[in-house]
């Protein structure tokens, strides 16, 4: 049995790593005669889940937590905007191509081409008024995955990142060992009045992506839904929210297959000597 | 305005109210709409919120804000507005503040015009984060504000009603802020009273909004070079 979930573990690793690194596409043009393909995949492939009508009604819905969303609200967790903004086709296209890590949402990078994922996010595009109601704020992008360049990790900037973890009160939620047990953890709840998910960073398998970019991207944009706020404003100064960053994949050292192969690179050494 | 202004204000406003007069016209053609919004049923005292966290800072229990009356059931923060308003002068976006002292929100009721700033402040020694929501159940924002953050602005770019919440434990912080296109809308004061200023004449709806009272609507016409005197009970 054992060696059966190693095997399961090492084939879903080969998969996801395979998946890490986005296909760009450019030459795909935005053009609505790409709408209908894309209904055509969503009938096919998402409804299973979201519902035939994108309100995330679903017989298998039931079965999932967190449950899948209501596309028709057009509110996206993962995303380059905060606030009220509305995401960028960009960031819609990567949570289909590398899935939600911990949830139910598998990855589509491998099934489909870059320009039928492309076709989906048009379609999606559709199925909430607010596409159509509030033009883009490309000007208004927090965080540019495209161009946010992670510094070296260093044991000074772990030290420091566990102050800051002190100092923004992560704890107060997330818990003072990051397992998600913090005091106000038991009050929290989503906006549908879902009990909300508190992350574990000890799992290392971050829904928004496990990249020190992505988890950047995340302490900076905040979770639209979600009691977590954006901490772009608590903490202003660059180096603090890098040693953040580290600090609290450190936490997630060793586990998450999704840790182990969204980040490969040199800075996954050991940790605090 | 000091405590002494406002006393002679709320005796103006309460004679002329009585005499049936309505306030004297503001420049530009129309008057100001002025009155008090009242209440003249019977509640139990509202039970104090009980502190279940933080009780350094937030102390031990927090008054509830939800109905609180001054003389003669005078109603305070309910939000007035004018619907229909048009040739008036050109809304005029400005900074409104909303601070977080001893885990309340300072003031519990605002109304700001649409592309106003509001800036968010926190004077409390422990965490908090400012967490806005659109009645259309949309987010506006989220800002983590732990102990030694700077007020950050945020811009209010959608006209409607949001509550303010705080994650951090603080399951008793509620706010409310009203957005409007236009400029004619006031909240009113401790004794229920209040002015909306330079409306250009017309018949205007007039809503009154209350957190636990509800809605209520009145026509009211403001003439030329006359303004024009509304008093709203709820029973």
């Amino acid at each position: 049995m054992t060696r059966l979930l190693c095997i399961a573990v090492v084939v879903m690793a080969l998969a996801c790593a395979h998946a890490a690194e986005p296909k760009l596409d450019d030459a795909f043009a935005w053009s609505s005669a790409n709408v209908d393909e894309g209904r055509r995949l969503y009938r096919a492939l998402c409804a299973g889940c979201h519902g035939r009508d994108g309100d995330g009604k679903s017989p298998a819905a039931a079965l999932m937590f967190p449950p899948p969303r209501d596309l028709r609200v057009g509110a996206y967790r993962f995303r380059s905007t905060t606030d009220d903004l509305l995401p960028l086709r960009s960031d819609l296209v990567r949570t289909i191509e590398r899935g939600l890590p911990g949830t139910a949402m598998p990855s589509w990078g491998q099934q489909l081409s870059g320009h039928q994922i492309r076709s989906l996010v048009l379609y999606l595009e559709t199925l909430s008024p607010r596409f159509a109601d509030e033009p883009p704020a490309p000007d208004e992008v927090l965080v540019d995955l495209a161009t946010v360049e992670p510094p070296p990790r260093t044991a000074d900037l772990l030290a420091r990142g566990r102050k800051v973890y002190e100092r923004m009160n992560c704890g107060e939620c997330h818990g003072a060992s990051g397992r998600g047990d913090g005091p106000a953890a038991p009050t929290l709840r989503n906006r549908d009045g879902e009990r909300a998910d508190l992350f574990d960073f000890t799992s290392g398998d971050y829904k928004g992506g496990s990249s020190p970019a992505e988890v950047y991207r995340t302490f900076m944009t905040g979770l639209e839904g979600t009691p977590m706020p954006s901490f772009a404003d608590a903490l202003p100064d660059e180096t603090d929210r890098w040693a953040l960053v580290y600090y609290c994949l450190s936490l997630g050292r060793d586990r998450g297959v999704w840790f182990y192969l969204s980040e490969r690179p040199t800075w996954r050494e050991p940790i605090l000597e | 305005m000091t405590i002494e202004h406002k006393w002679i204000h709320s005796v103006a406003v309460t004679l002329l109210l009585g005499l049936g007069l309505a306030p004297p016209a503001h420049a530009g053609g129309g008057g100001a709409v002025t009155g008090t919004i009242s209440f003249g049923g019977k509640v139990a005292k509202a039970a104090e919120l009980p502190v279940t966290k933080d009780h350094d800072v937030c102390g031990k229990s927090k008054p509830s804000e939800e109905l609180i009356m001054g003389k003669g059931g005078g109603l305070r923060n309910a939000v007035v507005s004018l619907e229909g308003v048009t040739g008036g002068a050109e809304p005029a976006p400005a900074t409104v503040v909303l601070d977080q002292k001893g885990c309340a929100y300072v003031p519990h009721v605002l109304a700001a015009t649409k592309g106003s700033t509001l800036e968010l402040r926190s004077s409390d020694a422990a965490m908090h984060n400012v967490h806005g929501k659109h009645d259309t159940g949309r987010m506006l924002f989220n800002v983590g504000m732990p102990v030694g953050t700077k007020p950050v602005g945020k811009k209010l770019r959608r006209a409607g009603l949001s509550t303010i919440t705080c994650d951090a434990g603080h399951t008793w912080m509620k706010a409310y802020v009203h957005v409007f296109e236009h400029p004619y809308y006031a909240v009113t004061g401790t004794d229920g009273t209040f002015e909306i200023r330079d409306v250009p004449p017309g018949t205007y709806q007039l809503v009154v909004w209350h957190e636990k009272l509800g809605t209520k609507k009145a026509k009211v016409t403001v003439a030329e070079g006359a303004g024009s005197a509304v008093s709203i009970r709820y029973e």
